[in-house]
């Protein structure tokens, strides 16, 4: 038993000395050799002229379930696009025979956009000139409306580019829109509305709206929202059939007179592809490290080829001109990460970090259609793997900018939104896309420069 | 009492696992050349495979091992503490047919994590190192049916493991524009290494021994093989630990010299023991380091390795009507290392007691080692202590196998 004691008293000595004061921890590291930091450089890459700016434009309809957009802005139309299937022999059979047989269409405002922003105030009045085209084909049984919905999204997005055998119709509407909550009446063609009561049986339409000569972009439900867009058919007062389409798409087409400016637009996939020449900023590299860059000795874990962070500044308009909603715009940034094979590249989309000073004082440097003259693109993600992966001078480094989201506070120093020490609520970004069009001739046009903050090595630099 | 030999050797063997030197090395060798290996009946040995003939029963052995080490310069002092389980072995005697033994066996170990955070000098350091070297052991002896007081035995060394090295470091921003410093707030950097262990061109290593056992004299003496250890290493520079840099691969070679082992035991009045052991081995070629960059060096300078350790043993009786004191055995020994790496020399020693439990021969065995080793720089002087815990279980089933002495 004294034995166990002592044994236990021991190991509660051993247990304590452990738990001790490493005075000499620092010292034993650097006596080893371990360095205590990194040393963080920055250099400045003045003088960079893009080789070369490409816009590039993705046409292909999108499918959109809770939101759709109408009309012309930006010098971006966007026409909307229903998927309507459906049967009931009896209803056509009534519907056929009816009288006074008619149909409208009927779509509801996304209220949560209007409110949000507080952006075209009440009441919306324009005489829309609106164009209806549909394709409406028909069939007999179960299986003509299963061979229906087995038609693939993207098979369907791809045919509405084609838009082939299109009955079509062209009319203006008094659009007066007092109430955020009431719906957008649209009376189908009476052509239209002819062609439905010929149906028998089941019947798959496919409606397409389009305004181009709009004042106004229009913002609807769309069909999975909890105020769905829908079709309805009346035999009488008391008799009709309402049907809800199964599915919505944007057909957007550009309509700018030079196609190859840079200039990008909102809501859109439309980016913008800046190669900046990578032997320039080898080159600036090498000098600031004094030997070729990258060095092809050593094991691969220089420290030299660090990029705690890198900023890409280029010139900018500052004012509002092409802003859909009056807000500020940020731009998106990816970055072309290079891979082990030639020509396998990736694209990421880079992390922003926050400078709170510059927030505070300036708001974003990211931004457009805001005060100042350089627009800073954090491009961290993309320099890293340019550096690390530039296995010679013949690799350009390559970016891609999109516009992003509205932002709603500015100069707000969080990112994300919260409650300020007044009580308010703080919303950074809106949650809509913003339909803005931006020219970045100036930022493209004159040269731009690449800021980075290096991680520098100790001992053998 | 059979098995107490054998906890000796793994409490000896197991006295070094936290050693701060040789991290970027090898780690610290568990060579258990120390004393006792010449020991018959006395389960497992390292660089004696050829005693495990005399073997009787079924067993099993685990050792858990707990050692503080503190290093020292001057007023300084850097301590550092760990747990682990060296090795495990099972035995299988054949009768006859000689002996059959499985285990794992820890060869070298590195264990080390520390960080420094210091913001008025702008210290931000975070350095670990996680290193096992295993092996598995299958080993067989055969006592010479013509000269039954003589065995041979043979080891195959099968190498396995892995190792690590993070390297974490915060920014240092004293050289940057106060309008500059937010770029790089919280901007750690972890350089990251991680290899695996194996035996170049070949599936493992040789330990070859022969035994004598007389009646109060017994020794052996043992070879190994030479080899090259391979560790394959992937370099890494992480920002996080999915936003890396593209990682480089490279493999370093450690030329591990042949090693010769003897030890002799001397029995005296039925229940004493006085055993000596001396282990050498030639290192001829540098170790190179899983680090170099900054300010680490490429490689660890060697030197001859000799371990040189005596110590007595006074055997606990097996006979269970004995009093209790007299079933458990004791022991103390010490000795004396100069490690593979230059200018490391240790010395240490033990004491230990082995308790039955049951009368089938199962045993509790509790040592405290402690010992100081010096050390030239980069290095420090250390002094290190350490409790051992080692189990014995005893198969309870089939036949001892007769003794053929």
């Amino acid at each position: 038993m004294k034995k166990s004691a002592l044994l236990f008293c021991f190991l509660l000595l051993l247990l304590t000395a452990c738990d001790g004061e490493h005075s000499g921890t620092s010292a034993w590291l650097k006596d080893q050799g371990y360095p205590m930091n990194y040393e963080v450089r920055t250099l400045l890459i003045d003088g960079l002229s893009p080789v070369s700016v490409e816009v590039g434009f993705d046409s292909i309809p999108r499918k959109q379930a809770f939101q759709g957009v109408l009309g012309n802005v930006s010098s971006v139309n966007h026409d909307l696009v229903f998927d309507i299937g459906f049967r009931d022999s009896a209803f056509f059979d009534r519907f056929g025979k009816a009288d006074s047989a008619a149909s409208l269409f009927a779509l509801y405002l996304d209220t949560n956009f209007y409110q949000q922003t507080g952006f075209d105030s009440l009441p919306l009045n324009e005489d829309l000139e609106l164009n209806f085209s549909w394709i409406l084909s028909s069939g007999e049984g179960k299986g003509f409306i299963d061979s229906v919905g087995k038609i693939r999204d993207s098979v369907w997005l791809r045919e509405l580019l084609s838009w082939d055998n299109a009955e079509s119709f062209d009319t203006v509407y008094s659009l007066s829109i007092v109430k955020l909550d009431s719906a957008v009446r649209l009376d189908l063609p009476s052509a239209l509305t002819e062609r439905l009561t010929e149906l028998k049986d089941g019947c798959r339409l496919q409606l397409r709206l389009s305004a181009k000569n709009s004042k106004r972009l229009f913002r609807f439900t769309g069909p999975e929202s909890l105020h769905y867009p829908l079709l309805r058919m009346r035999v009488t007062d008391t008799d009709f059939k309402t049907v809800v389409p199964f599915r919505m798409a944007i057909v957007s087409s550009k309509e700018e007179s030079c196609t190859d400016c840079p200039v990008l637009h909102g809501g859109i996939l439309d980016s913008m592809v800046v190669t900046l020449p990578g032997k320039d900023i080898l080159k600036a590299l090498s000098g600031f490290y004094g030997d070729s860059f990258p060095n092809p000795a050593g094991d691969g874990m220089d420290v030299r080829q660090a990029v705690v962070m890198a900023q890409l500044l280029m010139q900018k308009d500052g004012s509002v001109e092409g802003s859909e909603l009056g807000f500020p715009v940020q731009v998106a940034v990816a970055s072309i990460s290079y891979h082990d094979e030639k020509d396998d590249y990736a694209q990421t989309s880079e992390a922003y970090k926050l400078n709170p000073d510059l927030v505070e004082k300036s708001g974003h440097p990211n931004l457009v259609f805001w005060p100042g003259d350089t627009l800073a693109l954090q491009v961290t993600s993309g320099v890293r793997s340019f550096v690390n992966n530039a296995a010679n001078e013949t690799e350009d480094f390559r970016v891609v900018l999109r516009l992003g989201y509205s932002v709603l506070a500015p100069n707000d120093t969080l990112y994300y939104n919260h409650v300020n020490s007044d009580g308010d609520s703080v919303k950074i970004f809106l949650n809509h896309l913003t339909y803005s069009r931006y020219d970045f001739s100036k930022s493209v046009d004159n040269p731009m420069r690449l800021k980075l903050w290096l991680a520098s090595k100790r001992g053998e630099q | 009492m059979k098995y107490f030999g054998l906890l000796l050797f793994f409490a000896a063997v197991s006295a070094h696992a936290v050693s701060l030197i040789g991290t970027d090395a090898l780690g610290q060798g568990n060579d258990g050349a120390r004393f006792g290996n010449a020991k018959t009946e006395e389960g497992l040995s390292m660089v004696n495979p050829a005693r495990l003939a005399f073997e009787r029963k079924v067993s099993f052995s685990a050792v858990v091992n707990y050692e503080v080490a503190v290093a020292t310069k001057g007023d300084d002092t850097y301590a550092s503490d760990n747990v682990e389980i060296p090795s495990l072995a099972f035995i299988f005697p054949l009768g006859r047919f000689g002996a059959l033994s499985v285990g794992v066996w820890q060869h070298y170990s590195a264990n080390m994590s520390t960080s420094v955070t210091d913001s008025s000098n702008h210290y931000s350091t975070e350095v670990e190192y996680r290193g096992s070297l295993f092996e598995l052991t299958p080993s067989y002896a055969l006592r010479l049916p013509f000269l039954r007081r003589v065995s041979l035995g043979g080891t195959v060394h099968f190498v396995m493991g892995a190792n690590s090295r993070r390297i974490t470091l915060g920014p240092d921003k004293s050289n940057l524009a106060p309008e500059d410093t937010w770029a790089s707030t919280d901007a750690k950097i972890t350089d990251a290494a991680d290899g695996d262990w194996k035996i170049k061109n070949h599936p493992a290593y040789y330990t070859g021994s022969i035994q004598y056992a007389g009646r109060s004299v017994e020794y052996f003496f043992s070879y190994t093989t030479p080899y090259t250890l391979r560790n394959k290493l992937k370099y890494d520079l992480q920002f996080s630990q999915l936003d890396t840099l593209r990682p480089s691969t490279v493999t370093r070679e450690i030329e591990m010299p042949a090693t010769f082992a003897t030890g002799v035991n001397f029995k005296f009045m039925k229940v004493h023991n006085i055993m000596l052991d001396v282990l050498v081995r030639n290192w001829d070629d540098a170790v190179p380091n899983i680090a170099g960059g900054w300010n680490l060096p490429d490689e660890t300078e060697v030197q001859r390795e000799l371990s040189v350790g005596g110590g007595y043993q006074r055997d606990g009786s097996d006979l269970a009507y004995e009093s209790y004191v007299n079933r458990t055995s004791f022991r103390l020994g010490a000795w004396y290392r100069s490690w593979y790496i230059k200018d490391v020399n240790e010395f240490g020693g033990s004491l230990g007691v082995g308790l039955p439990l049951g009368i089938r021969g199962t045993k509790l065995d509790v040592s405290i080692h402690g010992g100081y080793r010096t050390a030239e720089k980069p290095n420090w002087d250390e002094s290190f202590f350490g409790v051992s815990v080692g189990l014995i279980g005893v198969g309870n089933w089939g036949q001892p196998s007769r003794r053929y002495r």
